[in-house]
This record gives structure tokens, C-alpha cells and sequence, in this order.
């Protein structure tokens, strides 16, 4: 495949070297001599200068046959504008844009840009995984079936601690969620299975059910949760 | 009429004190509130301080309800994605665009953004007297 990357920054950088190991066309566009150097000192001769929300850039990066085009620059706006033209002029099949701000998210979907990442909330909800207050964390979002991949957390003494799963708010997960405890592998869990502190439960819903699993697992805001440790 | 003006630039000053002496209803957004100062101290308009391709910062604005957007920062990027916001979320019926960088006019015409490049017309102008 021919990659094309808009952004040769940290996750431009990154993205450029696995998809070289994987043995794919890829030029990254980058408008920062030094980052163009690090580019080509380390992976060879992949990156081109300009900005790629130009069309003349653009043309020169040879978009047109490209794949696979993807904007990672740390502006939101730059990186629609590249992504509209990718999709628009150079009719790129596969056009993804990296997004700063989440509120922005739903501004990408109806300007037409389908496959965004929302860098923000990703870094958000990994810091929350190794916090053990919280009890929920958005794993992985299935963005054309607007599902989620959730992962609740059994905190000490909140409401699902030492009761079966058929107890408690969660009983519609039963035989339909992936309970991870430490010391035994991942199994299907059942309604008669009784959580401990610190078990995972991880399960596949709609997006809209989200809401309803954090109550149910006991998450009433993120402050809320922090001060009842102290 | 009631128009919102993004940016604060000279020809957005210009624009926004030409309606509001004819009685229009005018709003403008700027990200530095030390900008509003140069707007003539009788502007009987609103000032906002906010990023305009913030989908909440034009519903403040009353996006959803005015006849036109203009978008006129020194950002082209930030002109065509404050303009399309305006144009396809909100409806905005009349939506117009300065051009900054006159190379990027086949950009906004891609997206189907009408805009205005202050650098072309003038040249043209000029080139116009010139030719009189």
C-alpha cells in the first residue's frame, strides 16, 4: 500500500516506522526541517517538507495514487482541511484524521471525515486503567457501529464488591462479558460468578449504554471517586 | 440582518463597523480579547471571546439563527472549518470566506466554500486603473 502521512510528529513518526516493517510505500509530510531530519536519518528517505492541507503539496506527495492517507498534525483544523482535500480531490479509498480536541469529533463525522482517533480521550482513558478508583474504562470504540469495547474495574467495597454478577446491575453481562482475574485466564463469566475487588469485567455494548454501566459499577464522577479514598 | 464575523483583523473591523452603522445586528468572535479594542469605541455590536471552530462557541453566537457567517482570520484552515461548521451544521444560508494565502483558492472551492481573496482582488483593481 502507498501511505501517505500528514505530521511528522511523535504518532506520525511511529506510525511511518511500523508501516515501513511492514513493508508499505510511506511519505510523511512535515513542515519542520528538524523533524524532516530525524525522519530521514532514521527511516530513510520518507519524508517530503511543505504542510499537507496544500494542495501543491499535496499533488507533489502524489496523493492521487495513495491508499491510505492519514492527518496527525497537532491541529485539528489542519487536519480536517487535509483530509477533506485527500478525500475530496485526490479521492484517497481510506482517509483517517488523529483528533486533538473530542469535542471535534462529531464536527469531522458530519464534514464527511467517517474514521477519526481521538488521541485525547485515548490518553485519558489508559491513565484511568492504572488508577484503581476507576471502575470504568473505554477501551476501544467500534467507530461505524457506534459500539464500544468497556473494561469495569471491581473496586473495593463499591457496589458490585463480594456480590454475584445475577446481584447486581450488571446481571444482563452474564455469559456475555470476559471476566479477567489475576491468577486464573480470562473466562466467560456467569450470573452466579462472584466478584472480588479488583476483577475486570470486559464486555462489547452500544455506546449509548456507556453511561448506564458507569453508574451501575459505581463511578459517580471522577472526583467523586478519588476523595472517597482519602 | 444579523451577521457573525470571525476574526478581527482590519478588513473584519471594517466590515463589522459598515453594518452596524446601517442598523445590523453584528457578532464577533476573536481568540484575543486585546483585538476587540480596535473596534470604534461607539460599535453597538456584541464582541465574544472564543475559538469559532468550536461548534459551542457559535451556538453562543446564535449560529442558529442568523443570516450569515463570515469567516476572516489570517488562518485559511481555521476560515474553511469555521465556514463549513456554520454552512452544514448550523445552515447558515449565506457563508463567505476570506482567502489568506491566494494559493489556496482551489482549496475552498473543492469543499464548495464561497471566498474572497482581498490580495487578487486588489491586484486586479489595480491592474484594472492601469488599464484605463
Amino acid at each position: 500500500m502507498y501511505i501517505v502521512i500528514a505530521g511528522g510528529g511523535e504518532v506520525g513518526f511511529q506510525l511511518a516506522r511500523e508501516f515501513l516493517a511492514g513493508g508499505h510505500e510511506v511519505l510523511v509530510i512535515e513542515s519542520h526541517p528538524s523533524r524532516r531530519e530525524r525522519l530521514e536519518e532514521q527511516l530513510g528517505d520518507v519524508a517530503l517538507g511543505g504542510e499537507g492541507c496544500r494542495i501543491q503539496c499535496l499533488d507533489e506527495a502524489g496523493v492521487s495514487r495513495a491508499d491510505v492517507f492519514i492527518a496527525a498534525t497537532a491541529a485539528d483544523e489542519d487536519n480536517l482541511a487535509a483530509c477533506q482535500l485527500a478525500r475530496l480531490k485526490y479521492r484517497v479509498p481510506r482517509v483517517v484524521a488523529l483528533l486533538n480536541n473530542p469535542r471535534n469529533r462529531n464536527i469531522f463525522r458530519k464534514l464527511g471525515i467517517e474514521h477519526t482517533v481521538d488521541v485525547t480521550a485515548i490518553v485519558c482513558e489508559s491513565v484511568k486503567s492504572v488508577i484503581p478508583s476507576f471502575p470504568l474504562v473505554r477501551v476501544l470504540g467500534i467507530e461505524d457501529q457506534d459500539v464500544e469495547i468497556v473494561q469495569i474495574r471491581v473496586v473495593a467495597s463499591s457496589p458490585l464488591d463480594g456480590k454475584r454478577l445475577e446481584e447486581t446491575g450488571l446481571a444482563f453481562l452474564a455469559d456475555n462479558a470476559c471476566l479477567v482475574r489475576s491468577g486464573s485466564g480470562p473466562q466467560v463469566i456467569s450470573g452466579r460468578a462472584e466478584l472480588r475487588a479488583d476483577d475486570r469485567i470486559v464486555c462489547v455494548v452500544p455506546r449509548d449504554m456507556v453511561e448506564r454501566l458507569r453508574l451501575e459499577a459505581g463511578e459517580h464522577g471522577p472526583l467523586d471517586s478519588l476523595a472517597s479514598r482519602h | 440582518m444579523n451577521v457573525v464575523i470571525m476574526g478581527n483583523g482590519r478588513v473584519a473591523l471594517e466590515l463589522a463597523t459598515l453594518l452596524d452603522r446601517e442598523g445590523h445586528g453584528v457578532v464577533v468572535i476573536d481568540l484575543e480579547a486585546a483585538r476587540f479594542q480596535n473596534l470604534p469605541h461607539d460599535f453597538g455590536g456584541k464582541t465574544m471571546l472564543g475559538d469559532a471552530t468550536d461548534e459551542e462557541v457559535l451556538r453562543k453566537a446564535g449560529l442558529g439563527n442568523v443570516d450569515a457567517f463570515i469567516a476572516l482570520t489570517r488562518d485559511d484552515e481555521r476560515n474553511a472549518m469555521a465556514a463549513q461548521v456554520a454552512k452544514h451544521i448550523f445552515g447558515v444560508r449565506k457563508v463567505i470566506c476570506r482567502i489568506y494565502d491566494p494559493l489556496r483558492e482551489e482549496f475552498y472551492k473543492t469543499l464548495g466554500l464561497e471566498a474572497i481573496s482581498p490580495i487578487m482582488v486588489f491586484a486586479r483593481l489595480v491592474k484594472g486603473r492601469l488599464e484605463e
